[in-house]
Protein backbone atom coordinates (compact mmCIF):
# COMPACT_ATOMS: atom_id res chain seq x y z
CA UNK A 1 0.00 0.00 0.00
CA UNK A 2 2.53 2.44 0.23
CA UNK A 3 3.03 3.66 -3.21
CA UNK A 4 -0.61 4.41 -3.07
CA UNK A 5 -0.69 6.27 0.17
CA UNK A 6 2.42 8.76 -1.26
CA UNK A 7 -0.49 9.34 -4.30
CA UNK A 8 -3.68 10.12 -2.19
CA UNK A 9 -1.90 12.70 -0.30
CA UNK A 10 -2.01 10.85 2.91
CA UNK A 11 -0.46 12.64 5.62
CA UNK A 12 2.38 11.18 7.91
CA UNK A 13 2.13 11.41 11.93
CA UNK A 14 5.37 13.21 12.24
CA UNK A 15 8.12 14.70 9.80
CA UNK A 16 11.19 12.77 8.98
CA UNK A 17 10.43 9.33 10.83
CA UNK A 18 9.88 7.24 8.09
CA UNK A 19 10.19 7.18 4.02
CA UNK A 20 8.10 5.51 1.41
CA UNK A 21 10.40 4.96 -1.31
CA UNK A 22 8.81 6.57 -4.84
CA UNK A 23 9.41 2.89 -6.56
CA UNK A 24 6.91 0.10 -5.21
CA UNK A 25 9.01 -2.38 -5.36
CA UNK A 26 11.32 -0.60 -2.66
CA UNK A 27 9.73 -1.17 1.07
CA UNK A 28 9.18 1.56 3.20
CA UNK A 29 11.53 1.82 6.26
CA UNK A 30 11.95 4.38 9.80
CA UNK A 31 14.39 7.06 9.84
CA UNK A 32 16.96 7.34 12.90
CA UNK A 33 19.72 8.83 13.89
CA UNK A 34 23.45 7.17 14.06
CA UNK A 35 26.11 9.01 16.59
CA UNK A 36 28.98 8.64 14.69
CA UNK A 37 30.95 9.53 18.55
CA UNK A 38 29.33 6.62 20.32
CA UNK A 39 27.38 4.83 17.89
CA UNK A 40 24.02 4.55 19.77
CA UNK A 41 21.73 4.27 17.22
CA UNK A 42 18.05 6.21 18.33
CA UNK A 43 14.55 6.20 17.20
CA UNK A 44 12.90 9.32 16.50
CA UNK A 45 15.88 10.93 15.09
CA UNK A 46 16.93 13.91 17.13
CA UNK A 47 19.64 16.33 17.18
CA UNK A 48 21.64 15.39 20.03
CA UNK A 49 22.59 11.81 20.97
CA UNK A 50 20.87 10.94 24.00
CA UNK A 51 23.41 8.59 24.72
CA UNK A 52 26.50 11.06 24.81
CA UNK A 53 25.15 14.35 23.97
CA UNK A 54 27.40 14.60 20.39
CA UNK A 55 25.89 16.88 17.88
CA UNK A 56 27.96 14.42 15.11
CA UNK A 57 24.85 12.45 13.90
CA UNK A 58 23.37 11.05 10.28
CA UNK A 59 20.51 10.09 9.38
CA UNK A 60 20.44 6.13 8.77
CA UNK A 61 17.54 3.72 7.14
CA UNK A 62 16.64 1.38 10.69
CA UNK A 63 16.86 -2.37 10.14
CA UNK A 64 13.13 -3.18 8.78
CA UNK A 65 13.10 -6.10 10.77
CA UNK A 66 13.10 -6.72 14.37
CA UNK A 67 12.36 -9.15 17.35
CA UNK A 68 9.08 -9.14 19.80
CA UNK A 69 9.98 -7.54 23.37
CA UNK A 70 6.53 -7.14 24.57
CA UNK A 71 3.09 -6.76 23.70
CA UNK A 72 -0.40 -6.45 24.87
CA UNK A 73 -4.19 -4.98 23.50
CA UNK A 74 -5.42 -2.14 24.84
CA UNK A 75 -8.51 -2.58 25.91
CA UNK A 76 -9.71 0.94 27.35
CA UNK A 77 -10.16 4.44 25.07
CA UNK A 78 -7.36 6.81 26.25
CA UNK A 79 -7.81 10.42 26.21
CA UNK A 80 -5.94 11.81 23.57
CA UNK A 81 -5.23 8.94 21.61
CA UNK A 82 -6.44 8.74 18.20
CA UNK A 83 -7.19 5.14 18.58
CA UNK A 84 -10.53 3.12 19.37
CA UNK A 85 -10.21 0.01 21.59
CA UNK A 86 -9.15 -2.67 21.37
CA UNK A 87 -5.88 -2.26 19.75
CA UNK A 88 -2.54 -3.98 19.87
CA UNK A 89 0.55 -2.40 20.74
CA UNK A 90 4.27 -3.81 21.01
CA UNK A 91 7.98 -2.99 21.97
CA UNK A 92 10.51 -4.34 19.11
CA UNK A 93 14.19 -4.37 19.29
CA UNK A 94 16.22 -3.50 16.64
CA UNK A 95 19.12 -5.25 15.76
CA UNK A 96 20.82 -1.64 16.31
CA UNK A 97 19.86 -2.13 19.92
CA UNK A 98 17.06 0.19 20.31
CA UNK A 99 13.27 -0.49 21.34
CA UNK A 100 10.26 1.07 19.24
CA UNK A 101 6.99 1.50 20.53
CA UNK A 102 4.34 0.90 18.10
CA UNK A 103 1.25 -0.73 16.96
CA UNK A 104 1.05 -4.09 16.11
CA UNK A 105 -0.90 -5.29 12.66
CA UNK A 106 -2.01 -9.05 14.72
CA UNK A 107 -3.62 -9.64 17.77
CA UNK A 108 -0.59 -10.44 19.82
CA UNK A 109 -2.54 -13.63 21.57
CA UNK A 110 -1.23 -15.47 18.42
CA UNK A 111 2.71 -14.14 18.86
CA UNK A 112 5.64 -14.60 21.58
CA UNK A 113 7.74 -12.74 22.71
CA UNK A 114 11.34 -12.97 19.73
CA UNK A 115 9.13 -13.36 17.42
CA UNK A 116 10.13 -11.86 14.24
CA UNK A 117 8.75 -8.43 13.02
CA UNK A 118 8.78 -6.19 10.02
CA UNK A 119 7.83 -2.53 9.83
CA UNK A 120 4.86 -1.12 7.60
CA UNK A 121 4.12 2.11 7.18
CA UNK A 122 -0.28 2.22 7.24
CA UNK A 123 -3.16 4.53 8.28
CA UNK A 124 -3.09 4.67 11.83
CA UNK A 125 -5.93 7.27 12.15
CA UNK A 126 -8.13 9.72 10.42
CA UNK A 127 -7.47 13.92 11.31
CA UNK A 128 -10.24 15.99 12.25
CA UNK A 129 -10.34 17.06 8.25
CA UNK A 130 -10.84 13.22 7.70
CA UNK A 131 -7.62 12.79 6.33
CA UNK A 132 -5.46 9.71 6.57
CA UNK A 133 -2.98 9.66 9.18
CA UNK A 134 0.32 7.71 8.43
CA UNK A 135 1.95 6.19 11.42
CA UNK A 136 4.33 2.81 11.45
CA UNK A 137 3.38 -0.64 12.49
CA UNK A 138 4.88 -3.72 13.07
CA UNK A 139 3.60 -6.97 11.82
CA UNK A 140 4.75 -11.00 12.05
CA UNK A 141 7.07 -12.39 9.22
CA UNK A 142 5.31 -15.31 8.52
CA UNK A 143 8.07 -18.43 8.07
CA UNK A 144 8.25 -19.75 4.62
CA UNK A 145 7.44 -16.38 3.09
CA UNK B 1 24.37 22.45 56.54
CA UNK B 2 21.80 23.17 59.60
CA UNK B 3 19.04 20.08 60.22
CA UNK B 4 15.76 20.59 59.20
CA UNK B 5 12.90 19.61 61.63
CA UNK B 6 9.25 18.36 60.31
CA UNK B 7 7.28 20.35 62.75
CA UNK B 8 3.81 19.72 61.37
CA UNK B 9 2.24 17.48 59.06
CA UNK B 10 -1.21 18.03 57.66
CA UNK B 11 -3.83 15.89 54.94
CA UNK B 12 -7.15 16.20 53.42
CA UNK B 13 -9.07 12.37 52.84
CA UNK B 14 -7.87 11.11 49.34
CA UNK B 15 -10.77 10.41 47.12
CA UNK B 16 -13.50 12.50 44.33
CA UNK B 17 -14.97 15.63 45.74
CA UNK B 18 -16.25 17.63 42.84
CA UNK B 19 -17.81 20.23 44.72
CA UNK B 20 -14.31 21.21 46.42
CA UNK B 21 -11.87 22.94 44.47
CA UNK B 22 -8.33 22.07 44.80
CA UNK B 23 -7.61 25.46 46.50
CA UNK B 24 -10.04 24.69 49.14
CA UNK B 25 -8.33 21.21 49.55
CA UNK B 26 -4.78 22.67 49.71
CA UNK B 27 -6.26 25.53 52.62
CA UNK B 28 -7.88 22.34 54.69
CA UNK B 29 -4.17 20.43 54.81
CA UNK B 30 -2.39 23.55 55.00
CA UNK B 31 -4.47 24.69 58.17
CA UNK B 32 -4.17 20.98 59.65
CA UNK B 33 -0.16 21.24 59.33
CA UNK B 34 -0.02 25.18 61.21
CA UNK B 35 -2.38 23.56 63.78
CA UNK B 36 -0.21 20.10 64.40
CA UNK B 37 2.90 22.40 64.40
CA UNK B 38 1.18 25.71 65.99
CA UNK B 39 2.44 28.08 63.32
CA UNK B 40 -0.02 30.90 62.32
CA UNK B 41 -0.33 31.10 59.04
CA UNK B 42 1.51 35.09 58.97
CA UNK B 43 4.15 33.74 60.53
CA UNK B 44 5.04 31.44 56.80
CA UNK B 45 7.50 33.24 54.82
CA UNK B 46 7.39 31.33 51.75
CA UNK B 47 5.14 28.02 50.06
CA UNK B 48 6.48 25.30 48.07
CA UNK B 49 3.64 24.33 45.89
CA UNK B 50 3.60 21.24 43.95
CA UNK B 51 0.64 21.00 41.56
CA UNK B 52 0.75 19.40 37.93
CA UNK B 53 -3.36 19.50 36.32
CA UNK B 54 -4.68 22.62 38.24
CA UNK B 55 -2.98 25.73 35.63
CA UNK B 56 -1.71 28.51 36.44
CA UNK B 57 -0.20 29.74 39.92
CA UNK B 58 -2.70 26.80 41.65
CA UNK B 59 -0.23 27.72 45.08
CA UNK B 60 -1.17 31.37 45.01
CA UNK B 61 -4.91 30.10 44.38
CA UNK B 62 -4.47 28.35 47.49
CA UNK B 63 -2.59 31.52 49.44
CA UNK B 64 -5.90 33.63 48.07
CA UNK B 65 -7.73 30.84 50.75
CA UNK B 66 -5.72 31.91 54.00
CA UNK B 67 -4.98 35.61 53.50
CA UNK B 68 -2.49 37.63 51.52
CA UNK B 69 0.48 37.99 53.07
CA UNK B 70 2.86 38.73 50.01
CA UNK B 71 4.72 35.98 50.39
CA UNK B 72 6.74 33.75 47.61
CA UNK B 73 4.85 31.19 46.25
CA UNK B 74 6.84 28.72 44.27
CA UNK B 75 5.22 26.25 42.42
CA UNK B 76 6.66 22.95 41.01
CA UNK B 77 5.88 20.71 38.27
CA UNK B 78 7.44 16.97 38.20
CA UNK B 79 4.44 14.87 37.34
CA UNK B 80 4.01 11.75 40.05
CA UNK B 81 7.70 13.11 41.61
CA UNK B 82 6.27 16.77 42.32
CA UNK B 83 5.60 16.05 45.87
CA UNK B 84 8.97 15.10 46.18
CA UNK B 85 10.19 17.66 44.37
CA UNK B 86 9.13 20.24 46.71
CA UNK B 87 10.20 18.79 49.78
CA UNK B 88 13.43 18.51 48.66
CA UNK B 89 13.38 22.56 47.46
CA UNK B 90 12.34 22.97 51.06
CA UNK B 91 14.53 20.87 52.60
CA UNK B 92 17.47 22.60 50.78
CA UNK B 93 15.30 26.60 51.71
CA UNK B 94 16.03 25.29 55.54
CA UNK B 95 19.65 23.55 55.53
CA UNK B 96 20.98 26.37 53.74
CA UNK B 97 19.75 29.04 55.78
CA UNK B 98 17.99 30.73 53.03
CA UNK B 99 14.64 30.27 55.39
CA UNK B 100 13.79 29.31 59.02
CA UNK B 101 10.81 28.18 58.42
CA UNK B 102 8.79 26.72 54.95
CA UNK B 103 5.14 25.44 54.04
CA UNK B 104 5.55 22.66 51.69
CA UNK B 105 2.29 21.62 49.64
CA UNK B 106 1.41 19.59 47.36
CA UNK B 107 -2.11 19.68 46.16
CA UNK B 108 -4.38 18.30 42.94
CA UNK B 109 -7.69 17.58 41.51
CA UNK B 110 -7.56 15.19 38.21
CA UNK B 111 -9.81 14.74 35.48
CA UNK B 112 -11.04 10.59 35.86
CA UNK B 113 -10.00 7.85 33.36
CA UNK B 114 -6.52 6.86 32.64
CA UNK B 115 -3.76 9.43 32.92
CA UNK B 116 -2.14 10.66 29.93
CA UNK B 117 0.63 13.39 31.00
CA UNK B 118 2.82 13.80 28.10
CA UNK B 119 2.86 15.78 25.16
CA UNK B 120 1.53 14.25 22.17
CA UNK B 121 4.05 12.72 19.99
CA UNK B 122 3.59 10.19 17.14
CA UNK B 123 3.31 7.35 19.49
CA UNK B 124 1.03 8.87 21.83
CA UNK B 125 -1.39 10.00 19.33
CA UNK B 126 -1.46 6.33 17.88
CA UNK B 127 -1.77 4.94 20.70
CA UNK B 128 1.24 2.76 20.68
CA UNK B 129 2.66 4.93 23.76
CA UNK B 130 0.75 5.17 26.52
CA UNK B 131 0.67 4.34 30.49
CA UNK B 132 -1.72 1.25 30.35
CA UNK B 133 -0.08 0.07 27.82
CA UNK B 134 3.31 0.59 28.69
CA UNK B 135 2.81 -1.50 32.30
CA UNK B 136 1.13 -4.02 30.66
CA UNK B 137 4.04 -4.85 28.81
CA UNK B 138 6.40 -4.33 31.22
CA UNK B 139 4.18 -6.99 33.42
CA UNK B 140 4.25 -9.33 30.28
CA UNK B 141 7.88 -9.17 29.93
CA UNK B 142 8.04 -9.76 33.64
CA UNK B 143 6.48 -12.79 33.45
CA UNK B 144 8.95 -13.80 30.75
CA UNK B 145 11.61 -13.33 31.87
CA UNK B 146 10.61 -15.04 34.81
CA UNK B 147 10.89 -12.21 37.20
CA UNK B 148 7.95 -11.91 38.72
CA UNK B 149 4.30 -14.10 38.58
CA UNK B 150 1.36 -12.12 38.13
CA UNK B 151 0.09 -13.46 41.99
CA UNK B 152 3.40 -11.71 42.98
CA UNK B 153 1.94 -8.28 41.71
CA UNK B 154 -1.64 -8.86 43.10
CA UNK B 155 -0.27 -9.85 46.30
CA UNK B 156 0.98 -6.43 45.90
CA UNK B 157 -2.74 -4.84 45.68
CA UNK B 158 -4.41 -7.05 47.88
CA UNK B 159 -1.42 -5.71 50.76
CA UNK B 160 -1.76 -1.92 49.69
CA UNK B 161 -5.90 -2.49 49.72
CA UNK B 162 -5.83 -3.93 53.45
CA UNK B 163 -3.61 -1.54 54.80
CA UNK B 164 -5.90 1.13 53.21
CA UNK B 165 -8.77 -0.15 55.41
CA UNK B 166 -7.00 1.02 58.28
CA UNK B 167 -6.66 4.50 57.09
CA UNK B 168 -9.40 6.60 57.65
CA UNK B 169 -7.99 8.92 54.57
CA UNK B 170 -7.75 6.95 52.44
CA UNK B 171 -10.04 6.59 48.84
CA UNK B 172 -10.39 2.83 48.88
CA UNK B 173 -11.50 0.53 52.21
CA UNK B 174 -11.49 -2.70 49.64
CA UNK B 175 -10.82 -5.83 51.47
CA UNK B 176 -9.43 -8.03 47.96
CA UNK B 177 -8.16 -10.85 47.31
CA UNK B 178 -5.49 -12.47 44.68
CA UNK B 179 -8.35 -13.94 42.45
CA UNK B 180 -10.13 -10.62 43.05
CA UNK B 181 -7.23 -8.42 41.35
CA UNK B 182 -7.12 -11.24 38.61
CA UNK B 183 -10.60 -10.98 37.74
CA UNK B 184 -11.16 -7.58 38.08
CA UNK B 185 -11.62 -5.31 34.57
CA UNK B 186 -9.24 -6.04 31.33
CA UNK B 187 -7.50 -2.91 31.14
CA UNK B 188 -4.50 -4.27 28.62
CA UNK B 189 -4.02 -7.99 29.61
CA UNK B 190 -2.08 -9.07 32.11
CA UNK B 191 -3.11 -5.57 33.55
CA UNK B 192 -6.09 -5.60 34.85
CA UNK B 193 -8.06 -2.82 37.24
CA UNK B 194 -6.76 -3.81 40.70
CA UNK B 195 -3.15 -3.44 38.91
CA UNK B 196 -3.38 0.27 38.45
CA UNK B 197 -3.88 3.10 41.05
CA UNK B 198 -6.57 5.31 40.77
CA UNK B 199 -6.75 8.54 40.03
CA UNK B 200 -7.64 10.97 42.54
CA UNK B 201 -8.07 14.27 44.41
CA UNK B 202 -6.42 15.39 47.83
CA UNK B 203 -3.76 17.90 49.38
CA UNK B 204 -0.55 17.41 51.77
CA UNK B 205 1.35 19.95 53.60
CA UNK B 206 4.37 19.92 55.85
CA UNK B 207 5.87 22.86 58.26
CA UNK B 208 9.70 22.93 58.02
CA UNK B 209 11.81 24.50 59.99
CA UNK B 210 15.03 24.63 61.53
CA UNK B 211 16.08 23.68 64.75
CA UNK B 212 16.14 26.47 66.47
CA UNK B 213 12.62 27.56 65.25
CA UNK B 214 11.43 24.16 65.96
CA UNK B 215 12.26 24.90 69.99
CA UNK B 216 9.98 27.77 70.17
CA UNK B 217 6.81 25.45 69.22
CA UNK B 218 8.07 22.15 70.75
CA UNK B 219 10.34 20.02 72.42
CA UNK B 220 13.12 17.58 71.30
CA UNK B 221 13.19 14.76 70.07
CA UNK B 222 12.03 15.96 66.95
CA UNK B 223 11.26 14.08 63.46
CA UNK B 224 13.72 15.62 60.71
CA UNK B 225 13.82 15.29 57.07
CA UNK B 226 17.19 14.13 56.45
CA UNK B 227 17.81 15.04 53.34
CA UNK B 228 17.66 12.84 49.70
CA UNK B 229 18.09 13.07 46.57
CA UNK B 230 16.24 14.16 42.89
CA UNK B 231 17.58 12.79 39.46
CA UNK B 232 16.05 12.44 35.98
CA UNK B 233 16.94 9.94 33.56
CA UNK B 234 20.51 8.65 32.73
CA UNK B 235 20.76 6.84 29.22
CA UNK B 236 18.55 3.54 28.83
CA UNK B 237 17.95 2.21 25.26
CA UNK B 238 14.39 2.48 24.64
CA UNK B 239 11.99 3.47 26.92
CA UNK B 240 12.23 5.69 30.46
CA UNK B 241 9.49 3.44 31.14
CA UNK B 242 11.92 0.24 31.71
CA UNK B 243 14.88 1.71 33.24
CA UNK B 244 15.76 0.74 36.53
CA UNK B 245 18.90 2.89 37.33
CA UNK B 246 17.28 6.00 37.85
CA UNK B 247 15.50 4.92 41.10
CA UNK B 248 18.70 2.69 41.69
CA UNK B 249 21.00 6.13 41.21
CA UNK B 250 19.00 8.81 43.47
CA UNK B 251 18.07 5.92 46.63
CA UNK B 252 22.07 5.24 45.93
CA UNK B 253 22.42 9.67 46.22
CA UNK B 254 20.05 9.93 48.96
CA UNK B 255 22.08 7.27 51.10
CA UNK B 256 25.57 8.89 50.43
CA UNK B 257 24.16 12.23 51.73
CA UNK B 258 22.41 11.56 54.67
CA UNK B 259 24.21 8.44 55.93
CA UNK B 260 21.40 6.18 55.73
CA UNK B 261 21.64 2.58 54.36
CA UNK B 262 18.90 0.58 53.14
CA UNK B 263 19.12 -1.79 56.51
CA UNK B 264 18.76 1.46 58.84
CA UNK B 265 14.96 2.04 56.38
CA UNK B 266 11.90 0.56 59.19
CA UNK B 267 9.06 2.07 56.65
CA UNK B 268 8.58 2.98 52.82
CA UNK B 269 6.22 4.96 51.36
CA UNK B 270 6.98 4.00 47.56
CA UNK B 271 5.49 4.34 43.93
CA UNK B 272 3.33 1.63 43.47
CA UNK B 273 1.35 3.71 40.60
CA UNK B 274 0.90 -0.15 39.20
CA UNK B 275 1.47 -3.30 41.38
CA UNK B 276 4.92 -4.37 39.24
CA UNK B 277 6.07 -0.77 40.33
CA UNK B 278 6.47 -1.63 44.07
CA UNK B 279 8.44 -5.00 43.37
CA UNK B 280 10.72 -3.22 41.00
CA UNK B 281 11.15 -0.11 43.65
CA UNK B 282 11.69 -2.35 46.51
CA UNK B 283 14.64 -3.99 44.93
CA UNK B 284 16.30 -0.73 43.33
CA UNK B 285 15.62 1.01 46.86
CA UNK B 286 17.82 -1.74 47.91
CA UNK B 287 15.37 -3.23 50.69
CA UNK B 288 16.21 -6.59 49.20
CA UNK B 289 18.83 -8.37 46.79
CA UNK B 290 17.92 -8.00 43.02
CA UNK B 291 15.85 -10.07 41.91
CA UNK B 292 14.09 -10.78 45.24
CA UNK B 293 11.27 -8.46 44.86
CA UNK B 294 8.62 -11.39 44.53
CA UNK B 295 10.18 -13.17 47.58
CA UNK B 296 9.78 -10.25 49.69
CA UNK B 297 6.12 -9.79 49.39
CA UNK B 298 5.82 -13.59 49.10
CA UNK B 299 7.31 -13.66 52.49
CA UNK B 300 5.03 -10.82 54.00
CA UNK B 301 7.95 -9.02 54.55
CA UNK B 302 6.55 -5.58 53.23
CA UNK B 303 3.58 -6.41 55.41
CA UNK B 304 3.00 -3.84 58.51
CA UNK B 305 3.88 -6.75 60.71
CA UNK B 306 6.69 -7.30 58.74
CA UNK B 307 10.38 -6.74 58.68
CA UNK B 308 10.11 -3.75 56.22
CA UNK B 309 6.63 -2.44 55.62
CA UNK B 310 6.03 -0.27 52.52
CA UNK B 311 2.84 1.21 51.79
CA UNK B 312 1.34 1.08 55.42
CA UNK B 313 -0.92 4.27 54.25
CA UNK B 314 -2.49 1.67 51.65
CA UNK B 315 0.01 3.58 49.27
CA UNK B 316 -1.25 4.90 45.81
CA UNK B 317 -3.16 1.91 44.76
CA UNK B 318 -5.23 1.96 48.06
CA UNK B 319 -5.17 5.74 49.67
CA UNK B 320 -5.36 6.89 46.39
CA UNK B 321 -2.81 9.29 43.86
CA UNK B 322 -3.75 13.27 43.51
CA UNK B 323 0.00 13.05 41.15
CA UNK B 324 1.62 16.12 43.34
CA UNK B 325 0.19 15.48 46.78
CA UNK B 326 1.19 11.88 46.91
CA UNK B 327 4.61 12.30 47.74
CA UNK B 328 3.80 15.03 50.69
CA UNK B 329 1.43 12.81 52.11
CA UNK B 330 3.90 9.52 52.14
CA UNK B 331 6.25 12.14 54.66
CA UNK B 332 2.78 12.86 56.47
CA UNK B 333 2.33 8.82 56.81
CA UNK B 334 5.87 8.51 58.15
CA UNK B 335 5.40 10.95 60.93
CA UNK B 336 2.47 9.69 61.73
CA UNK B 337 4.26 6.16 62.14
CA UNK B 338 7.28 7.98 64.16
CA UNK B 339 4.76 9.48 66.25
CA UNK B 340 2.58 6.43 67.14
CA UNK B 341 -0.07 8.45 65.88
CA UNK B 342 -1.16 5.66 62.92
CA UNK B 343 -4.03 3.97 64.45
CA UNK B 344 -4.83 0.47 63.75
CA UNK B 345 -2.07 0.44 60.87
CA UNK B 346 0.19 1.38 63.89
CA UNK B 347 3.88 -0.20 62.82
CA UNK B 348 4.55 -2.26 66.30
CA UNK B 349 7.90 -1.02 66.79
CA UNK B 350 8.44 2.29 66.08
CA UNK B 351 9.67 3.41 63.05
CA UNK B 352 12.95 5.18 63.12
CA UNK B 353 14.15 6.09 59.72
CA UNK B 354 11.78 5.97 56.92
CA UNK B 355 12.15 6.55 52.65
CA UNK B 356 9.42 8.01 50.84
CA UNK B 357 9.84 7.71 47.20
CA UNK B 358 8.17 8.82 43.94
CA UNK B 359 8.89 8.30 40.25
CA UNK B 360 7.56 10.53 37.64
CA UNK B 361 6.29 10.78 34.22
CA UNK B 362 6.93 7.07 32.81
CA UNK B 363 8.93 5.93 36.25
CA UNK B 364 12.35 6.73 34.67
CA UNK B 365 11.92 10.57 34.02
CA UNK B 366 12.07 12.24 37.20
CA UNK B 367 12.71 10.64 40.81
CA UNK B 368 12.79 11.82 43.91
CA UNK B 369 13.73 10.25 47.57
CA UNK B 370 13.21 11.50 51.26
CA UNK B 371 14.65 10.05 54.08
CA UNK B 372 12.61 10.99 57.14
CA UNK B 373 14.55 10.12 60.83
CA UNK B 374 13.28 10.54 64.53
Amino acid sequence: MSGEAAKKEHIPIGEGLFVIPPSPSEKPYLVGSKCRSCGEVIFPPRRRCRRCSSKDLENVALSRRAKLHSFTTVQVKLPGAKLEPPYFVGVVELPEGERIRTILTEDPSSLKTGDEMEVVIDVVYKDESGKEVLGWKFKPVKRGK
Amino acid sequence: MRDVVILGVGMTNFGRFPDTPYYKLGADAILEALGDAGVEWKDIPVVYCANVNNGHCPGEMVEAELGHTGIPVINIQNACASGQTACLMAYQAIASGAYDIVLTLGVEQMPRGPVVGMPPTPSMLMGADSFVGKYAMKMQRAVYEGRYTLDQMAKVSVKNHKNACYNPRSQYKLDLTVQDIHNSRVIAYPLTLYHCCPSSEGAAALVLCSEKVARKYASPPFIKMAGGALRSQTFVRGDPADTHEITMNTAKEAYEKTGISPEDINIVELHDNFTISELEHCEELGLCGEGEGGKLIDEGATEITGRIPVSTSGGLLGKGHPMAATGVAQVCEIVWQMKGQAGQRQIKAIPKVGLSNCNGGDQGMACGVVIIKK
